[in-house]
């Protein structure tokens, strides 16, 4: 990538390029592999150097730096940005989405839009030991939760307000679905359901990742045996 | 100088001082955001970076005579949108020639909004005004809400100074780190937005239109399968909400409760696992976590804008109400 190209991505992600600039550059991104990759790190490295020192520790942008210096691919940027995670997770084997989109047995329509947001799943058989972790309270004895005993609130009932449809509505037929379908569908809908209750992020997870391209590739959650 | 003078300018001093200060309170300044984002129309392109993904969107908000319309458009080429009314969301997915229809159930905006700072929450998450920038030529003012543990993501808002819409949102960890970013790369606050800026572009002639069966009845959850808590929290979490969600299979709803610390927000799922399919482990969701296990036959699962290890202690936690504490079988 050019010089130049470089110091407009850099001025870009911080809003200082000039309107048409920045125009013409964001209709580039999306469409350029390498430019979308950079992006990505320096998107991190602005925020390395820019921001204020307590705010970033020297160990991360020591990190970012040096992913400069290397010009590390993508995932490697995607590894820092997401702690981890998501890198590790993508290492490991594990059915794949072709077609996300996919009615599933009965699968709430925009949470199977969902899916797109679901990256992946690390594959851990059986259950986990949960970790003591210093300055968590328990919700049993601790003051401000006290006993937490879950009420039933009957569900709404979904409505249809629309009059007129253009084109006949197709409820997603049942049972014929891949076993990897469901069950990235299942961690879809626990995603929808949890964006009513979010706020900024969780909401903006839904309906961005529905709207953005999907490509086709990913990666549907491991599954395990149940005991 | 004389004493009069002085006087007058030493209140001058104090009022301008005053002022400033009520205009740089940071709470204030959240609230004229939420209003911001609920109230006014704006149409804007933004560029959302997370999880190593860039995505570029156009907005369209409108509110008239008290219901909003939302338009939300892919700018990478595939076409998608999302056209939300207050009583649904349709989604447009021109590349695979499908139209999906799902009920709205809250009125929120698509961009979404930040819960009111309750005075308590200062006990988890720092909140300060960071002075002014300027991003996309507008002069604005930086709010942080910074987390106080690893438990928890905080915010960098970047506020224009006239509206109070976040030009520039970070979603960062307790040690600063951007974990997202939204950028808006041109914003437009009109009087008036026409009806027609709010229908497709694209034709859906062939297309397949699909939504949720609204004639399903939806029978009541067991009582016993929403008898369940997590025992361990981190500070400031509490049961914020439990209902019943039918999700992918409307006659066996599954129980969810909602943990929240008044800025964060987890939901636990869980449900009997019948087939057999057991989730276990971590997933990212955008820039959300998830953490999924297996209790007692039952599939639970931790979905929130948190660290991963939060969800993965709320979710290890959750146990059947009524069993005494220690008693958990994947417990020491």
């Amino acid at each position: 990538m050019t010089e130049p190209l470089k110091e407009q991505l850099s001025a870009f992600i911080d809003g200082e390029l000039p309107r048409a600039e920045g125009e013409l550059f964001v209709r580039q991104v999306p469409r350029d592999a390498e430019l979308r990759a950079a992006a990505n790190r320096y998107y991190l490295i602005g925020q390395a150097i820019r921001a204020e020192p307590s705010s970033v520790r020297r160990g991360f942008s020591d990190r970012v730096a040096a992913a400069v210096v290397r010009e590390t691919p993508a995932t490697g940027v995607a590894a820092t940005v997401s702690a981890g995670v998501t890198a590790i997770a993508r290492q490991l084997p594990g059915p794949r989405l072709v077609h996300w989109w996919k009615p599933v047995a009965g699968v709430a329509v925009a949470a199977s839009v969902a899916l797109a947001a679901i990256l992946v799943v690390q594959n851990q058989q059986g259950a986990r030991e949960v970790p003591s972790i210093p300055g968590v309270q328990s919700a049993q004895s601790g003051p401000a939760t006290g006993p937490v005993v879950a009420q039933v609130t009957p569900h709404a009932q979904p409505r249809s307000t629309t009059n007129e449809p253009a084109n006949p509505y197709v409820v997603p037929p049942k049972g014929n679905s891949p076993q990897a379908a469901l069950t990235a569908a299942r961690l879809a809908s626990y995603v929808f359901a949890h964006s009513e209750y979010s706020s900024l992020p969780g909401r903006r997870n839904v309906v961005s990742d529905a709207a953005s391209q999907d490509d086709g590739s990913v990666p549907a959650p491991a599954e395990g045996q149940a005991p | 100088m004389p004493i009069a003078r002085r006087r007058t300018l030493a209140c001058c001093v104090l009022f301008a001082a005053a002022a400033a200060g009520a205009a740089e309170d940071p709470r204030q300044l959240l609230e004229r955001m939420n209003k911001a984002l609920t109230e006014r129309n704006y149409v804007g392109t933004f560029v959302q970076f997370a999880n190593g993904r860039v995505s570029q969107m156009k907005i369209l908000h409108r509110v008239e005579n008290g219901r909003v319309t939302e338009r939300l458009q892919s700018l990478d080429g595939s076409g998608r949108e999302i056209v939300g009314t207050s009583d649904e969301l349709t989604c447009y997915l021109p590349d695979q020639n499908k139209v999906l229809v799902e009920p709205r159930k809250d009125q929120g905006p698509l961009l979404g909004t930040l819960p009111s700072f309750r005075p308590e929450l200062v006990e988890y998450y720092t909140v300060e005004a960071k002075g002014t920038g300027r991003v996309m030529r507008h002069n604005t003012r930086i709010v942080s809400v910074t987390p106080k543990d690893e438990f928890r993501f905080g915010y960098r808002l970047w506020l224009d100074e006239e509206t109070a819409v976040p030009l520039k949102t970070q979603l960062c960890d307790a040690d600063g780190r951007v974990i997202e970013q939204i950028l808006f790369t041109e914003i437009a606050w009109p009087d008036r937005i026409p009806n027609s800026a709010f229908k497709p572009q694209l034709s859906t002639e062939g297309f397949t239109w699909v939504r949720a069966d609204s004639s399903l009845q939806i029978p009541e959850i067991a009582p016993d399968s929403l008898l369940w808590r997590a025992i361990r929290l981190p500070p400031g979490f509490r049961l914020s909400a439990s209902t019943t969600q039918p999700l992918e299979n409307p006659s066996r709803p599954v129980a969810h409760l909602v943990y929240s610390d008044g800025l964060a927000t987890v939901s636990v799922f869980i449900e009997t696992n019948e087939r057999g399919q057991a989730l276990s482990g971590h997933a990212t969701v955008g820039s959300s976590a998830a953490f999924s296990t297996v209790v007692d036959g039952h599939q639970v699962t931790a979905v929130g804008e948190v660290p991963p290890k939060t969800v993965e202690l709320i979710a290890g936690s959750v146990q059947p109400s009524g069993r005494p504490t220690g008693a958990s079988s994947r417990r020491p």
